[in-house]
């Protein structure tokens, strides 16, 4: 009885199936950093103490985005958890097969460095994993996600995790400094504006804002709208320390990079509910 | 086993729970890597350049060398310079890891000759 329950073929089939867009998410949304050279030298430059900060923000991250949107059917602590330790295994597996290829991890590479760059690659690819159930599956899967219960709170993580990914796919880039530079006051302040107006638009087209909300546009910019572009802001800082480009630089700058990568970022908060 | 498994929590396939092992296991010893890298003292970078090859080229010779990184530290922008007889080559290398090490060309004209190579300076990643 207990030998038929353990190993359920049918079952274990489908679960490969479940792996397989897991892979396939893990590859949708980590291949434009696996290719983008300035995370190869971030995964050696950073410093352990960064690295470990990455990690320790990255696993709640994924804890969250499993219970909203986990690719295993089935709630609870224990399948959160599962969900969480199988999407970082294939997050590992793809950053370290695609990153052997390319022949950025070498054979005698010290392992400090090469687990840096491992690690760095992981947790979005491993961001990725989740959310390939919600992004791959087919029109079968109607019951995936807990997503429509989500409390406020929830919505408010949701954002912080679209924000972060967007703003982790840019902010490894010389470009968000080149813009920063580039641009004036003025046009930054532009670029926030729009950043914030698009996102209005996002939110309250995407259902972010709840039914209490609908039809009154006001109240959901001051609920969701504003506490999303500052959790947008701060995601973005967040990055931004996380690839050391915040010690070097005056307040007046960091600001201006800071608010050029709130506009993706803001975009990714915004979108999050069409993602998740 | 099924008595563990809560009646709200349907059976979990054996595959997940290796997949989620090796998940753990791959997680715990990337972060165990970086931990230990983190309570090490402070190791400045050391970097040598070595020699390892004079081979002759199209147009003069090339000196092939190895730069090693002996500290700990990452170092940025490492410039190497080779002189042989009155010539001299320089390269930079845009990054040499702690404990690591990377291979670089020279190229001289004329014969080949023996070549002396050192790093000349780098800069903080």
């Amino acid at each position: 009885m207990t030998g038929a329950a353990l190993i359920d073929l049918d079952c274990e089939r489908a679960w490969l199936r479940d792996l397989g867009r897991a892979f396939g998410g893990a590859l949708l949304f980590g291949l434009p950093l696996l290719m983008t050279m300035e995370m190869w030298e971030a995964g050696a430059a950073m410093g352990p103490g960064r690295q470990l900060a990455f990690l320790a923000l990255s696993v709640p991250l994924l804890w969250g985005l499993s219970y909203y949107a986990g690719f295993s059917n089935g709630g609870g602590v224990v399948s959160d958890g599962l969900d969480v330790a199988v999407a970082l295994a294939v997050g590992f597996i793809t950053a370290a097969m695609l990153l052997v290829l390319f022949g950025v991890i070498q054979w005698g590479d010290p392992a400090g460095e090469v687990a840096g760059r491992l690690m760095l690659q992981a947790a979005p690819a491993a961001m990725g994993a989740l959310l390939a159930r919600r992004q791959l599956a087919g029109g079968d899967d109607k019951d995936d996600g807990d997503e429509d219960k989500a409390s406020y709170p929830g919505e408010l993580f949701l954002m912080a995790a679209g924000a972060l990914f967007l703003a982790l796919n840019m902010a490894p880039t010389e470009e968000m400094e080149l813009i920063a530079y580039k641009a004036s006051p003025l046009q930054i302040l532009g670029l926030m504006t729009l950043s914030v107006t698009l996102m209005h638009l996002i939110v309250y087209a995407a259902g972010f804002a709840g039914q209490e909300e609908h039809g009154r546009p006001v109240a959901a910019f001051f609920h969701f709208t504003l506490p999303g572009y500052a959790i947008a802001l701060l995601v973005g800082l967040f990055v931004m320390w996380t690839f050391g480009r915040v010690a070097d630089q005056g307040l007046a700058e960091l600001v201006s990079v800071v608010l050029v990568l709130g506009f993706p970022a803001a975009i990714g908060a915004a979108a999050a509910r069409l993602l998740v | 086993m099924a008595d563990s498994s809560k009646s709200s929590t349907p059976g979990h396939p054996v595959l997940q729970w290796i997949m989620a092992g090796l998940g753990l296991v791959l997680t715990l010893a990337a972060a165990g890597v970086i931990v230990h890298a983190a309570i090490q003292p402070p190791s400045p970078p050391d970097l040598t350049a070595e020699v390892t090859a004079v081979r002759p080229a199209s147009s003069g010779f090339v000196a092939e060398i190895e730069v090693r990184n002996l500290g700990r530290d990452t170092a940025a922008a490492v410039q190497v310079e080779g002189r042989s007889g009155g010539q001299t080559a320089s390269t930079t290398i845009d990054y040499v890891p702690g404990k690591g090490r990377t291979a670089v060309a020279l190229a001289f004209p004329g014969a080949p000759a023996p070549v002396e190579a050192r790093v000349t300076g780098w800069s903080e990643p």
